[in-house]
């Protein structure tokens, strides 16, 4: 036993110090300045407490004896430190003595090796350290072992008494959106100084989490008058956000509500339909130019001959924001239905990768095609919309445009979910051939799914084209299509509120992670990972796919409904059983 | 119920981590915005309040900077931002403004039209941002260029050579680097007069920016009365061009101009050896291709090929100072990642000097500087020395110095033999 | 969608699917003979010399022995867990980037420079430190990214891979910084040789030459090993073959080292080949051999070689063929992929999977 504990505590040390490593190689300690050091501790302890504790049911906490516990927690956080040590002792030897590191690794400089001992980079260049230095590595890490078994023994304490908050956190979850939404509005006093040079910023996550927390709220009330007197409450505070909001805030929202669009359209043919579509910022792409040729025809070369050799004048827009609505997304729907033809055929993987090249072959096209698109250089001045002739350009205007838009979409998607044609799409997707034989016309309904997902898709271009007033083919781009699944998958698939969610997350975060600018993607990515390991099914699943995963769970249990269908080997950094 | 006990936890915990993070607030405020300054402090208050930045003494001037740090060229982003931190170095060494140090708040631009809007708009919610300096690529600073225009935040963009990005109706738009039509041209005329090729293809990289600079050689070469054989495009991040040169090769032209930038150009002046047609052909390449990464990549097959640069007067002893600085900083030849620093650098003093023209301390001690005089005296920079050369601005917010060099590559560097600067 | 739940109507609604697939097929036979019209009356009156579409040939199979390494590891593991292991571009640009590092290494210590069995012995450990690196990647892959999402619905390993691409490329750009790392050849494998008017550089040959070979060795592993064998039956039905003894775990682990490594010596010989190695540089090789594999059929060992060495092909001979400029080269390749799945939904040679379901 003894034995054992020993060697798990060399692996999660071994993992720690493989963590610090690559936080080191990033250059993270150049960041945080003298505190590197305790900061990364504190880090340590919390991957510790991950790892010692195993699995996240009630068993693998109750299995760890304290004792053996104690013994891997500061066994792992030995190594970890005596490693770190080494490491860290390596590299300053290797700059003391003057050798540039920076050709092989660009992040070790002295400033980063400095901060980590704490102190001035001089010292680091010259040679000039402390001869016990890695004592105090070592010391703070072993330290981070012990912490992360206090967490686990206060964890487990914590757990092992009954909780009987069941109606306190109801009521809780149903006034966080109110909270957080005072909260945002007094952020919007000037005399605020909360947060400093980052008021804004902080303000905008409050507002998201404010969104985000609504729709938990929903959850949380029972069905009926509760229900629908906190909906409509929580329209209204909607409603106000974006009086509130600045002009940053409100374009961030406008941005994240623009994807929410094409989310929900994407969720049609995903979630509801089951099909594959890695393409489908094409029609996004499709909605975007042809409303910017409608109305700035004299920004695309052929267009504006043609027009005017037809007699037409091509200075100004030819018709408005409004008119143009369905002439856009027409155009994006029959897009939908000429991509739907030749894949009808096509399953899974194969349907994944036709898209992905139809997305990129719309994208080409706009690249080259300079006659009609003005190729890389885009279409500038595009109008924004205008009502009464007051016009809607503003962030704040197009946020309300996009919250209308993605209102219309979501309430048209609700209703396709509990229609015949919503039925035949989840008949499909579970099983196409017996579906077809209790009578789905396959070809139809694919089709609608394509065409549908593709109406929207066009809808939220064309307020992506007068949100820019320039667009690019740099903007339409694999990574449109890559973001909207993954935020459709995120949020949980074929749920509504889950597509807002997942926007939010995907769309917004990185906007509020902007003062980290050069490791937002890498968090991004490394937040991707770890979401689809911990929660698969989404932030916010449908109440079907909840309900699927429940049964494949086993028995109906509270925490089956959390763990999804995870195979029983699921220990990321534990391995075994103790 | 469980998921939103995870929720609420995790929304009180980012929101202290983020209220922990954040600095103390700084006392600059807006005179516009509702509660500001006591009036008694202003007394220059007597006339309509005008579009004024007023910074408490102790507080930071801060310039905005849009960067691409991610996307399609990371690489000149980069240079360009750390550029603009040397350049931010020395005004503070210098004593900033009246005693008023600057500070750059750099934002990810990205490249991007999208990211541009999104950096504009955070700009234009920030009362405290005086100017920006960016960004980097045209893309994206066209997408900067209405939000800061009706913002009333004047920018200078170091490398944005899109002839759009500057435009008669647009009094905030400004930037150092050249257009790229001047560009074009030169070269056309050199390859043309100067080498007294005939018959050439052109090459781009389907970027705003490469593919302008082809079409603006490609026209002005065919005025003249050359041939172009074949004009020919790749995309960035493809490493393999060998079938497009091969196809370039069919009509055996007697140079291939490339406009792009260094990762591409490399691998097409070493692609070209090995294809039928073109072991002998000439091969020349713009300003993005303008570095040391490009002798590197490209090795061997580097000499002798041609390569067409925007620079100003000779400023040996101001760029030395300035790399000298960058190296010491960054650990890194400015060189060694793109072409623009010098142009950052120097977007950054156009702005820096009008603010010093500008700016005005009163009674209070704070610094007030209009926005409106501040958008006018961008516009009157004259014969400001920066790393480039002369920068004077013309009427259209053209401040860009100098003119179109051409070098040859020798021994494995970028020796000059025409253009601007050498008599 | 009126008379669909009537089961009487079924027996119309299979007509109906049976009309619309003729109508597709029909066309894709209009597209094809499009493709073919535009091929004989612009393409071939251009009047390229022959030697020209020799030498455009070559480029193509030279591009499709890398696409060919690459796409094994998407139809290995595809074939294996019916997953698109979306960051394997990402696992060859790690192993060119190590490689890179092996032959700085090797440059320091003078070896490149030495006599030719020297310079070969170095090109054999740079490749082996590029295929080390990879399979590095690709092991922890599993291990962090793909296990502990086995048996969860099959869109969530693909956006875990997805962000496990990002991840990788960001890593590489944060660790390594931006410039691009060059690969210096050495005076052996600079030039190539001459037959008539076709120039035929000697990495092109190698890098042919190596696929081939490296392709075979991995059809002996499946076909002739006991591991391969047990990769197949894992492949057939995972549970049965674990009811048979096998490992599971450790097949599939083996699969991705397999996978890796033809993707670090891809990396390797693209480096050398192509010279330069960027953090996005796997990006779009990943794509075009997905492409590639879903051509051939994914899952389908053979299909993956044939479907890559076509794409090379189409790749370097369609733009000329068609008299069209080269931007238009991915338009094409996608077009191909279209057409060839109207008349086999499952890709060229891709029956045997095709019907299984996750």
């Amino acid at each position: 036993m003894r034995l054992r504990s020993f060697q798990r505590g060399l692996r999660i040390g071994a993992i720690a110090f493989a963590i610090l490593t690559y936080l080191i190689l990033i250059g993270l300690p150049t960041r945080l300045g003298v505190v590197a050091m305790p900061v990364l501790a504190l880090l340590t302890a919390l991957i510790f407490w991950v790892a010692l504790r195993g699995g996240k049911s009630k068993q693998a906490l109750a299995y760890r004896a304290p004792a053996p516990l104690l013994l891997t927690g500061a066994t792992a956080g030995l190594v970890a430190g005596l490693l770190t040590a080494a490491l860290i002792a390596g590299f300053a030897r290797l700059l003391a003595a003057g050798v540039n590191v920076q050709p092989y690794l660009d992040k070790i400089v002295p400033m980063n090796i400095a901060a980590l001992y704490g102190v001035m980079p001089g010292a680091v260049v010259t040679g000039d350290l402390p001869a016990w230095s890695w004592l105090w590595q070592a010391i703070l890490l072993t330290l981070a072992g012990i912490v992360g078994v206090l967490l686990v023994l206060s964890e487990r304490a914590l757990r092992q008494r009954t909780w009987s908050t069941g109606g306190t956190l109801r009521w809780l979850t149903i006034l966080l959106p109110f909270i957080l939404l005072t909260f945002v509005i007094w952020l919007g006093n000037p005399d605020v100084t909360l947060g400093g040079n980052n008021r804004g910023t902080l303000r905008l996550l409050a507002a998201m989490a404010a969104i985000g927390s609504a729709l938990f709220a929903l959850r949380a009330a029972r069905p009926g008058r509760e229900q629908r007197v906190l909906a409509l409450l929580l329209l209204l505070g909607l409603a106000y956000l974006p009086f509130t909001l600045d002009q940053f805030q409100n374009s961030v929202m406008g941005i994240v509500f623009i994807f929410v669009m094409m989310g929900l359209g994407l969720n049609i043919v995903v979630g509801f339909a089951g099909l594959l579509d890695l393409g489908y910022v094409a029609f996004f792409a499709i909605g975007a130019y042809v409303y910017a040729f409608l109305s700035a025809p004299f920004a695309s070369p052929a267009f504006s001959a043609l027009l005017t050799s037809l007699g037409i004048p091509a200075d100004g827009p030819l018709i408005s924001f409004w008119a143009a609505i369905p002439i856009t997304m027409l155009t994006a729907g029959l897009g939908g239905v000429l991509l739907g033809i030749p894949v009808l055929r096509l399953r899974g993987d194969y349907l994944a990768i036709v898209t992905l090249g139809f997305g990129e072959i719309i994208r080409l096209f706009m690249l080259n095609m300079s006659d009609l698109t003005n190729g890389p250089r885009g279409l500038l001045n595009v109008a924004p919309p205008y009502l009464f002739g007051y016009s809607l350009g503003n962030p704040r205007d197009i946020f309300i445009l996009a919250l209308l838009g993605a209102g219309v979409i979501a309430f048209a998607a609700y209703r396709l979910d509990g229609s015949r044609l919503g039925r035949a799409w989840i008949a499909m997707r579970e099983d196409e051939d017996v579906a077809q034989a209790t009578g789905v016309n396959l070809v139809q309904t694919k089709l609608l799914a394509f065409a549908i997902g593709a109406l929207f898709a066009g809808l939220a271009g064309q307020l992506y084209a007068a949100r820019q007033t320039n667009i690019f083919p740099d903007n339409f781009t694999l990574f449109v299509s890559v973001d909207t699944l993954s935020l459709v998958i995120v949020g949980g698939m074929g749920s509504i509120p889950g597509v807002v969610l997942g926007a939010l997350a995907l769309k917004g975060l990185p906007e509020v992670l902007r003062g980290i600018d050069e490791y937002r993607i890498v968090t991004f990515a490394a937040l991707l990972v770890v979401m689809m390991i911990v929660r698969p099914e989404g932030i916010l699943p449908s109440t079907r796919r909840r309900r699927e995963l429940h049964d494949i769970g086993g028995p109906a249990s509270e925490s089956a409904a959390l763990e999804p269908a995870l195979p029983s080997d699921y220990r990321t950094l534990d391995g075994g059983k103790p | 119920m469980r998921n939103s006990r995870h929720f609420v936890l995790l929304v009180v915990l980012l929101l202290g981590l983020l209220a922990g993070c954040t600095a103390p607030a700084p006392a600059t405020t807006e005179q516009q915005a509702p509660a500001a300054a006591p009036a008694a402090a202003q007394p220059a208050a007597a006339q309509p309040a005008g579009n004024q930045v007023v910074i408490a003494p102790g507080q930071p001037i801060r310039i905005g900077g849009s960067f691409a740090l991610t996307g399609p060229i990371p690489d000149p982003g980069k240079d360009i931002r750390q550029a603009a931190e040397i350049a931010i170095d020395e005004l503070n060494a210098a004593g900033g403004v009246e005693g008023f140090l600057f500070e750059l708040v750099a934002e990810d631009g990205a490249c991007s039209g999208d990211q541009g809007t999104v950096v504009g708009n955070k700009f234009a919610a920030d009362p405290t941002i005086v100017a920006v300096t960016g960004g980097t690529c045209s893309g994206e600073t066209i997408g900067l260029k209405p939000i800061l225009l009706k913002a009333r935040i004047p920018f200078v963009s170091p490398s944005a050579t899109n002839p759009d990005v500057v435009s008669a109706d647009c009094d905030v738009c400004n930037r150092v680097a050249l257009s790229d039509a001047l560009q074009g041209e030169v070269d056309a005329d050199f390859v043309f007069n100067t080498l007294g090729l005939k018959k050439v293809a052109a090459m781009h990289d389907n970027s705003d920016y490469g593919k302008g600079l082809a079409e603006i050689f490609q026209n002005a070469f065919t005025k003249l009365g050359g041939e172009v054989s074949s004009f020919e495009g790749v995309q960035v991040g493809d490493t393999d061009f060998r079938a497009a040169l091969a196809k370039i090769g069919a009509n055996q032209p007697e140079l291939v101009y490339f406009g792009g930038y260094s990762t591409e150009a490399a691998l097409i002046a070493q692609q070209m050896r090995e294809s039928a047609g073109l072991e002998n052909a000439k091969f020349m390449s713009v300003d993005g291709a303008y570095t040391q990464q490009y002798l590197q990549a490209a090795g061997a097959a580097a000499e002798g090929t041609y390569m067409s640069f925007v620079a100003g007067d000779a400023q040996a002893e101001k760029l030395a100072a300035f790399t000298e600085a960058y190296v010491a900083k960054f650990g890194v030849e400015p060189s060694q990642l793109g072409p623009f620093h010098g142009q950052s650098h120097d977007s950054v003093i156009v702005i820096a000097d009008a603010i010093k023209r500008t700016a005005q301390v009163d009674s209070a001690g704070n610094l007030v500087i209009d926005r409106e005089a501040l958008i006018k005296a961008i516009r009157a920079t004259a014969g400001l020395e920066g790393i480039t050369g002369t920068l004077t601005c013309d009427a259209m917010g053209e401040c860009g110095a100098g003119g179109v060099q051409i070098f040859i590559v020798e021994n494995g560097e970028f020796k000059q033999i025409a253009g601007f600067g050498l008599e | 969608m009126t008379s669909t739940i009537r089961s009487s109507t079924s027996y119309r609604v299979r007509r109906q699917a049976a009309t619309t697939r003729w109508v597709v097929r029909g066309l894709g036979l209009i597209g094809l003979a499009l493709l073919v019209w535009r091929v004989v009356t612009v393409g071939l009156a251009e009047s390229y010399p022959l030697s020209f579409w020799i030498s455009q040939a070559l480029n193509g199979l030279v591009l499709g022995g890398v696409y060919a390494l690459v796409a094994l590891g998407y139809t290995l593991v595809y074939g294996i867990l019916l997953m698109i292991n979306f960051a394997h571009g990402e696992v060859m640009m790690i192993g060119a980037f190590t490689g890179v590092f092996a032959l700085q290494f090797f440059t320091a210590l003078g070896w490149m420079s030495g006599p030719t069995t020297m310079v070969v012995l170095a090109l054999l450990l740079i490749a082996a430190a590029g295929m080390l690196g990879s399979i590095v990647t690709g092991v922890t892959l599993e291990r962090v990214a793909y296990r502990p999402l086995r048996g969860a619905p099959r869109l969530v390993p693909l956006i875990s891979a997805i962000g496990a691409s990002l991840f990788l490329q960001y890593s590489v750009l944060l660790v390594f910084g931006v410039s691009p790392r060059t690969y210096t050849r050495p005076p052996l494998l600079e030039g190539g040789f001459r037959v008539g008017d076709v120039f035929v550089p000697y990495t092109g040959v190698i890098i042919f030459v190596l696929s081939l070979l490296l392709m075979l060795a991995l059809y002996l592993i499946v076909q002739r090993t006991k591991l391969g064998k047990a990769m197949r039956a894992v492949a057939e039905d995972k549970g049965t073959a674990a009811l048979m003894g096998i490992d599971v775990d450790r097949v599939i682990v083996f699969t991705f080292i397999l996978s890796a490594a033809l993707a670090g010596a891809a990396g390797v010989m693209l480096g050398f080949h192509n010279t330069v190695v960027k953090f996005n540089s796997g990006f779009v090789p990943g794509l075009k051999a997905f492409t590639a594999a879903v051509l051939g059929g994914i899952g389908n060992i053979p299909g993956a070689m044939v479907g890559a060495l076509l794409l090379g092909l189409i790749e370097a001979i369609g733009p000329s063929a068609l008299g069209i400029p080269t931007e238009y080269k991915d338009i094409i390749a996608f077009s191909v992929l279209v057409i060839v799945l109207i008349f086999r939904p499952s890709g060229l040679l891709g029956e045997v999977v095709s019907e299984k379901k996750a």
